[in-house]
């Protein structure tokens, strides 16, 4: 079951990229709505301070989207192929019941015991779903292939906005290094 | 270095393939790099040249410059080759995938677009990282 991000408030990016800014590219049955908690829900642990920042939030954001959905369409993909593999287990299983009876036609003392019933070739779920992977798996690879394509640019981003941090921490212990040493100096005068 | 003779093999090895030869297939060819548009240098197009000089001016200004730097235009160009590619995503996406999902060939024709656009989604996203380091 999915869970519903609710941010305590709507964030968007700041006035000024807005207008760079295209709707985001949402596909398919994806809500709007959806979209902007889930970008307010990353702006807000982020906390973004300039414009900077802000694409790199932006950018995580949608990767996480992008991850999203091609999770969902693989889910879907496998889904599938495992009706598929059903599918096809099923008809030849009718195919076996139809040999039987002609089978049974021409010779019904074979059949003649009540209880005699072919070998039951039900697979279980989690051979079809086996199956189902089988049969999608040119698919789930490539999607795959994506989803660690996208990962591997968010981790980038998110390595980006530490050093951007970790940047902005030195100039922040340099200007109020800066600031100490100035008062020490105006007092030593 | 290589050797006089690699040389000439090579040079002969080229002309042996020197693309399309009928006059179909030089007019096919012609076509190739306007297809999405993002083979063409974001830079050297005028509807973008606004844009660009206006996020280089946010950005220059987010990281304090005084002055609007090549670094800064670098990575406004970057960032809306990046808002392209993923508008192009989008709609490749909606056509091939959500608009007809019984489509028997959507998923390979989607999958053979999304990774075409994935190397300029790479590239551009590097050109900005690194532009934006600098800036």
């Amino acid at each position: 079951m999915s869970r519903a991000l609710v941010p305590a408030k709507l964030i968007k990016p700041p006035k000024e990229l807005e207008q760079f800014l295209d709707d985001p590219p949402l596909v398919g049955t994806e809500r709007r709505e959806d979209y902007d908690n889930f970008f307010s829900m990353i702006a807000m642990a982020a906390k973004p301070v300039d414009a900077i920042d802000w694409l790199i939030v932006i950018d995580i954001a949608y990767l996480s989207w992008e991850i999203r959905r091609e999770r969902r369409i693989k889910a879907e993909i496998i889904k599938l192929r495992q009706r598929e593999a059903q599918s096809s287990s099923d008809m030849a299983m009718m195919r076996a019941d139809f040999k039987l009876s002609q089978i049974a036609a021409k010779d019904d003392s074979a059949f003649k015991k009540k209880d005699w019933k072919p070998e039951a070739t039900e697979e279980d779920s989690m051979s079809m779903l086996a199956k189902g992977y089988i049969l999608g798996d040119y698919d789930i690879d490539v999607i795959d292939k994506r989803i660690a394509s996208y990962e591997y640019r968010r981790n980038t981003a998110l390595r980006e906005m530490y050093l951007r941090s970790e940047k902005m921490a030195q100039l922040l212990e340099k200007a109020s290094s800066d600031v100490i040493d100035g008062e020490f100096a105006e007092a030593a005068e | 270095m290589s050797s006089d003779r690699k040389i000439t093999a090579n040079r002969n090895n080229a002309k042996k393939s020197t693309g399309p030869r009928s006059k179909a297939g030089r007019e096919a060819s012609r076509r190739n790099a306007r297809r999405h548009g993002l083979a063409i240098d974001i830079g050297a197009d005028p509807a973008f040249h606004e844009d660009i000089e206006q996020l280089a001016t946010v950005l220059s200004l987010s990281s304090g410059a005084q002055k609007v730097s090549e670094h800064a235009r670098q990575a406004a160009e970057a960032e809306l080759d990046l808002t392209r590619i993923r508008k192009i995503r989008a709609r490749l996406f909606e056509t091939l995938y959500f608009a007809d999902t019984a489509a028997p060939n959507g998923m390979t024709e989607l999958n053979d677009a999304l990774a075409k656009l994935e190397r300029y989604e790479r590239r551009a996203f590097s050109r900005r990282k690194r532009a934006l380091r600098a800036v």
